[in-house]
């Protein structure tokens, strides 16, 4: 039977960015890095000016990099004392994360709560991490963090755009109990991975994150990083448990093999990155402060 | 001329494949014009120049790249600042040292993105190389202009679209649950009941109202009802299934579309809506009293409703008849349903009612009632009346039923108390009976306006007579009769309406301080023929006396029933042998005088 609909827009997803230049705009700093650094005549003198032409973006990186969450063996004084033990590409990832954070502080407070939209992609984030060393072989642990914590970026940008179906969607999101993309297919006619994917596109973000922004929600169906997606999937799932405890977490796991295949991750890996979660999760929060 | 004239801060960057110094060009371009000649390497130029923004306009530079042939470095630099290229951010011209590149070459140099490609092979080339540059340079000028521009509609074509998105989005939502309003509810409906008829499927409405919504409003406060309306359309939205729609189509009332429900479906769902909100817990901030909802429930068949109009109307009548009955309670329209009936007589008076209340077009028409043992009119009846214009017949009875329905009673019960007071100010002479509806003495206002009342026409309380029915005094009970001893009390006169009609009259007279009773008509109208309701009367007027109230008899015709009665011994008569009711009261005085 054809049931009756009326609700769906006809927008597309490049419409949502397009119209909006601020918004689609690539972080500031992170952008003029990526200029800088395609080049690899690059001098470190360039990087550093660039960084602290923003004084609080690098404030925040040294409270950062002097966090238990890089756990350097000497405090860290200045931006290429950072990028000397951190190294350079580390630190270009950071800029990002920590730009894109200040990025859509403008959503309206009543619409989301914009602090514990980013303590639950932290949380993410800090089992990507833990979750990537844990892997034979390993991924690059700090790439997998900033993929991670940018994986629901899509979000902002529908809720900056279009706040009153933002607002439907996490109604029936919540109280309908279905996935909030499938609810934002339903009613925008796209979902918050897609959105975040071409905003990574125009931002230029390394292919690494802009796969993981993609494909996280059905890794699958990846093109590619498909191991990186599925492991986000992972991550994700585990994170919206109320704690890192593992009885807690066991009840919000995927229960296909699929994704745990696809990212080379065992229920032992991932109870053993359970074990340093909460620490982990505590010191990246210097990242929202 | 010079670059400079394009603008102002035009630099030409010179990059040397060879690492060989360029002198001779720098001074060459200067010296045919150029403002500023640069030696760069890429590494350099990329630091110099800002990165492309969507969006935002940027200045423009101009390379020369300079190499010995045509080089692959030509290439890979194209490569490289592809996205400064893309957006008219700059311009690179090969420049080679020696003959001209072939045809071949040359194309590829294009189709990567170079912008031209000079070669010093020959005086002429070199005496106006600046003029090839100038020309290259706006090339990219015009590119720059163009993306900026394309980029410039092109966001305001998306903004307009995610405006218009939000627009229709905003014209087809009530903004406060997030569902679907009334008029966007109504399409799907209409659409609903086409695609029945089409393909023979029976289809299904529920209307859920909840109960007292307003009163939950006013005592919880700015935002409460919000609240309690997002929180009824949340646990709505939880409790259907993803096929139903959902809609707010007014202040309190929600809507489901069920496609494809039989009856027995619509009314599982209906009575599980119901129980589901009723289960809503007060949380004594927002919500203070405990909340129910009333559902009515339609369901049509294919081809049995034309519109969408009539299965609101028939679900909303519905769930009416289920709030008459008191609320938290489901209830299935049918064409036949005796409760719709009065449904549907209460809609025909509900706006001449409200229309003659605001406009204060209740008028009274007064019937004059006989003294036997004073033989004259002692006092008379007055009779409430509505317009004919308003589209009613004028009749109280057939309208005061429906008003009580509606909740209109105790509004034209005040109406009735100041009008009769007011009457009773202009003509000293007179004395009123006044009859109230059934609500009336529930209602806390009664009592402080007719003191107010009394006290500002300064009229006798005696004058005024409450005639009351057996109905109106069980409602609840001890309220009533505090409030009528009160009334009594200020000296106002009560008689018992209808005595006779009911079962259980004359305990009611030992409880109330009644002062007359009002003998039925329709005993009268038959007394004589019929000895039984002669008996009747008789006895009644017995009773009457022996408990010392007055006896009135109504339905008077002729003047066999009058002298009839007179000897039966009643005190008054009342009825169109003594006098019809009269809408001026004063020729109807001058009348009864002669």
């Amino acid at each position: 039977m054809t049931f009756i609909r009326f609700d769906r827009t006809d927008l597309k997803v490049d419409d949502l960015l397009l119209g909006d230049v601020a918004l689609v705009s690539p972080p500031e700093v992170y952008a003029r890095l990526t200029h800088l650094l395609e080049n690899a005549e690059a001098t470190l003198t360039a990087v550093v000016g660039v960084i602290e032409h923003d004084p609080a973006l690098a404030a925040r990186l040294l409270r950062l990099a002097n966090s238990p969450f890089f756990a350097l063996l000497r405090p860290v004084l200045n931006v290429s004392e950072a990028i000397a033990l951190i190294g350079i590409q580390e630190l270009k990832q950071l800029v990002l994360a920590t730009e894109v954070i200040r990025h859509f502080d403008g959503i309206p407070a009543n619409l989301i709560d914009i602090y514990a939209f980013w303590r639950q992609s932290v949380r993410c984030a800090v089992l990507a991490r833990l979750l990537a060393d844990r892997r034979s072989p390993p991924l690059d642990a700090d790439a997998m963090f900033v993929a991670a914590l940018l994986h629901g970026v899509g979000h902002l940008v529908i809720y900056a755009r279009l706040p009153e179906l933002g607002r439907k969607t996490l109604l029936e999101h919540r109280y309908r109990g279905e996935p909030l993309y499938a609810m934002q297919r339903e009613f925008i006619g796209f979902d918050y991975a897609q959105v975040g994917e071409a905003l990574a596109r125009r931002w230029r973000l390394p292919e690494l994150f802009r796969c993981v922004i993609a494909w996280h929600i059905h890794p699958e169906q990846a093109e590619s990083h498909g191991a990186e997606a599925a492991l986000v999937h992972l991550a994700l799932a585990a994170g919206r448990a109320p704690s890192f405890d593992r009885e807690q977490v066991r009840d919000f796991l995927p229960r296909e093999s699929r994704p745990w295949e696809l990212a080379g991750i065992t229920h032992a890996m991932l109870e053993d990155a359970l074990s340093e979660a909460e620490q982990d999760f505590l010191a990246a929060l210097a990242l929202l402060r | 001329m010079g670059l400079k004239g394009s603008s102002p801060d035009a630099t030409i960057y010179v990059i040397d494949s060879r690492g060989e110094p360029t002198d001779w060009l720098s001074e060459e371009l200067r010296r045919q014009g150029a403002a500023s000649v640069e030696h760069v390497n890429a590494g350099e130029l990329r630091a110099r120049l800002a990165p492309v923004h969507y969006g935002r306009d940027g200045d423009a530079a101009l390379v020369v790249f300079c190499m010995e042939r045509m080089d692959e470095a030509l290439f890979d630099h194209c490569r490289r600042f592809h996205d400064l290229i893309e957006h008219g951010r700059l311009g690179i011209v090969g420049l080679v040292y020696g003959p001209a590149p072939d045809e071949a070459a040359w194309g590829d140099a294009l189709a990567s993105g170079c912008i031209d490609v000079l070669h010093t092979d020959g005086r002429l080339i070199r005496q106006d190389l600046h003029h090839r540059l100038l020309l290259a340079w706006k090339l990219i000028n015009e590119r720059r202009l163009r993306v900026t521009q394309e980029q410039h509609y092109q966001m305001q074509l998306a903004d307009r679209r995610v405006m218009e998105a939000r627009s229709h989005y905003a014209a087809n939502h009530d903004l406060v649950t997030e569902l679907a309003n009334r008029s966007a509810f109504e399409r799907a409906l209409g659409a609903c009941i086409e695609l029945g008829r089409q393909r023979g499927i029976t289809n299904a409405l529920l209307h859920l109202d909840i109960d007292r919504f307003k009163l939950h409003n006013e005592v919880a406060g700015h935002g409460a009802g919000d609240h309690l309306l997002l929180l009824v359309a949340n646990l709505l939205r939880g409790a259907l299934p993803p096929e139903y729609l959902l809609g707010r189509l007014g202040a309190d009332e929600f809507a489901v579309l069920l496609q494809g429900a039989d009856e027995q479906e619509a009314m599982r769902l209906a009575d599980d809506l119901r129980v589901r909100v009723s289960q809503i817990e007060p949380d004594g901030e927002h919500i203070v009293y405990h909340v129910a909802a009333s559902c009515g429930v339609t369901v049509f068949l294919p081809g049995s409703v034309s519109n969408a109009s009539q299965v609101f109307a028939q679900a909303e009548q519905a769930c009416y008849v289920a709030k008459t009955r008191g609320g938290n309670a489901i209830h299935r329209f049918s064409h036949d349903d005796r409760a719709l009936a009065h449904l549907r007589e209460d809609m025909h008076w509900a706006r001449p009612i409200r229309q003659a209340l605001a406009e204060d077009r209740f008028f009274l028409a007064f019937q004059p009632i006989l003294s036997v043992a004073e033989g004259r009119i002692s006092h008379y009846e007055a009779l409430l009346r509505i317009p004919t214009a308003c589209g009613g017949d004028g009749e109280s009875a057939r309208f005061m039923l429906a008003a009580e329905r509606l909740g209109l009673a105790q509004q034209i019960d005040l109406w009735v108390v100041n009008k009769a007071l007011d009457f009773l100010h202009e003509h000293p002479d007179l004395r009123l009976a006044v009859n109230l509806s059934s609500h009336a003495f529930q209602e806390p206002g009664l009592l402080p306006l007719l003191k107010k009342k009394l006290a500002a026409t300064q009229v006798s309380p005696e004058r005024l007579t409450f005639e009351i029915t057996e109905t109106a005094a069980i409602v609840n009970l001890v309220h009533t009769r505090r409030l009528i001893c009160e009334i009594a009390a200020l000296g106002c006169r009560f008689a018992l309406d209808d005595f006779g009609s009911g079962f259980s009259s004359y305990s009611y007279i030992k409880h109330f301080p009644i002062d007359m009773l009002k003998i039925d008509g329709s005993f009268i109208v038959g007394i004589r023929d019929d000895h039984r309701d002669k008996a009747i009367v008789q006895s009644m007027v017995d009773v009457g006396h022996s408990l010392d109230k007055e006896v009135v008899a109504e339905f008077i015709e002729d003047g066999a029933t009058f002298r009839l009665l007179v000897e039966m011994g009643i005190d008054y008569g009342q009825g169109y042998f003594i006098g019809r009711p009269t809408l001026d009261l004063k020729a109807a005085k001058d009348r009864l005088k002669q």
